[in-house]
């Protein structure tokens, strides 16, 4: 049985069509039950949908080589896109490990065309939105991408919008405030009720700002130890400061949060002993491979500059088909 | 329609298996979307009962999780008094199509056998749990003992 390989698909992955064929072939014969597929085909069964489909039906996810056929993919594509979830395109295969992301072409070739330019779209306002530097005016109809100063990011900035004139404030995309502060502002504006916005460390209010991206936040329960869906970051949501390098959790040992986090003092120390015993495991892991480094690093360094010599040697010879070996650059690095 | 035929596939599956946590699995032929079935802990408080869960399957199956609802009375911190119950593999955030309904299902039967009362539905179970965990076994028994349904013969 002899199929074509698509031209697109590039050398180390026909390797991988190649056993996927073979699986397949063994697969074709016990299981096709000829329905109206053709019978010299062979077949695949998508793990979405359970329907047997022939491989030009099939598309194959780059990053991580899983199948899946390409009416799922649509579905599951055009619904994250229509529901905002531009971030996430990820394998569909929750036991795939390496959750592998589609690439901007994918993404392309598999949902129609309105939906691939809002994807396109929410990636832009996704990136304006995370960019201290950038922001959208929010003037009615107006959705130029105004330039914020590039002082400090996290303080608020009076921005002109060079196409409506609109003179307003980074942070809190109201009109300009001058000294006031954005929740002293609110506050004059008398738009502080029950659910008013807080970009602040104020411990009552049931919504607050993402201090990274400016997303609202509602946090209705849990710890407050917060991430943000948007931008992945971590913050402590009484005071907002970043807690995107802290591990242990200290934060909540001194200072104003103190005893705040909400999870009990037995699993914050399980906790930690988890990220310590991590870390210690890797060092005794450094620490018993180090003598083996050690030998080995004179012999890696002189593979390293052996290849370089002959990359240097090859660049004269076209057209041949020798290849050297490349020695992995981070295996000096240890 | 992708929905019925990977749940005809699926209910077929989990027939022909027979999982252990899962029993008398009911669904109607003309609504695939809509299962009925008995979950049978095996760990105590509740090894003594089994407890009747509906799971609702959207029309977007597999794009969109399902629904899981108690229909029997549980003593428990991550089942309410409506039945609802938060599993995070079928939180609409973590949901992947290529999840099947029986990893649902023994997920959701180690929710019920372990419950977690760092992430509750039920504050005052879940400190009940943590403080008193002699009380809360014996209201949990009791409770069992009261409302729920007849464990299925082997």
């Amino acid at each position: 049985m002899l199929v074509e390989i698509p031209a697109e698909i590039n050398c180390n992955r026909k390797r991988s069509y190649a056993v996927i064929m073979a699986k397949m072939v063994v697969y074709s014969i016990s299981q096709h039950v000829a329905s109206e597929l053709p019978a010299d085909q062979p077949v695949l069964t998508c793990a979405l949908c359970y329907a047997e489909c022939t491989l030009t039906a099939m598309h194959w996810i780059q990053d991580c080589e899983c199948v899946f056929c390409k009416t799922c993919l649509n579905k599951y594509l055009s619904l994250l896109i229509n529901e905002g979830n531009c971030s996430l395109l990820t394998c569909p295969d929750a036991e795939c490990g390496s959750q592998g992301r589609f690439s901007h072409k994918e993404i392309e070739k598999l949902v129609d065309k309105e939906t691939y330019d809002r994807y396109i779209k929410s990636k832009f306002e996704y990136e304006v939105e995370l960019d201290p530097h950038r922001t959208f005016c929010p003037g009615p109809d107006c959705e130029t991408v105004c330039h914020v100063c590039p002082a400090e990011p996290k303080t608020a900035k009076a921005v002109n919008c060079p196409s409506c004139g609109l003179h307003f404030c980074s942070m809190c995309k109201s009109q300009w405030h001058g000294k006031l502060s954005c929740d002293d502002n609110q506050t004059k504006l008398g738009l502080t009720n029950g659910l008013a916005l807080s970009s602040r460390g104020d411990d009552s209010a049931l919504i607050k700002r993402c201090p990274l991206c400016h997303v609202p936040i509602e946090r209705d329960e849990g710890c407050a130890q917060m991430m943000c869906r948007r931008c992945k970051h971590v913050f402590c949501w009484y005071c907002l400061a970043s807690l995107d390098d802290d591990f242990l959790l200290r934060h909540y040992d001194k200072g104003p949060c103190k005893n705040k986090l909400g999870h009990s003092r037995a699993s914050v120390i399980l906790h930690r002993a988890q990220v310590v015993g991590i870390f210690a495991g890797f060092g005794v892991l450094l620490l018993v491979a180090s003598p083996f480094l050690l030998l080995a690093a004179p012999c890696i360094l002189c593979c390293k500059c052996k290849v370089c010599k002959c990359c240097d040697d090859d660049e004269g010879a076209a057209g041949s088909d020798r290849r050297t070996p490349t020695v992995n650059p981070s295996a000096g690095s240890f | 329609m992708a929905a019925t035929r990977r749940l005809t596939k699926e209910l077929q599956d989990i027939r022909k298996s027979g999982l252990k946590v899962f029993r008398d699995i009911q669904v109607d032929e003309t609504n695939i979307l809509t299962w009925n079935g008995l979950i049978v802990p095996d760990s105590a408080p509740y090894s003594k009962g089994a407890f009747r869960i509906e799971i609702n399957f959207p029309a977007e199956y597999p794009f969109k999780p399902p629904k899981v609802t108690f229909k029997t009375r549980i003593y428990h911190p991550n089942i309410d008094e409506k039945g609802q119950v938060c599993l995070p593999i079928i939180s609409p955030e973590n949901w992947k199509p290529a999840t099947k309904t029986d990893q649902v299902i023994q997920a959701l039967a180690m929710l019920v056998n372990d419950p977690e009362p760092e992430h509750p539905l039920r504050a005052d179970l879940a400190e009940e749990y943590a403080k008193d965990k002699k009380k809360f076994m014996k209201n949990a028994e009791d409770y069992t003992k009261k409302f729920s349904e007849k464990r299925p013969a082997d």
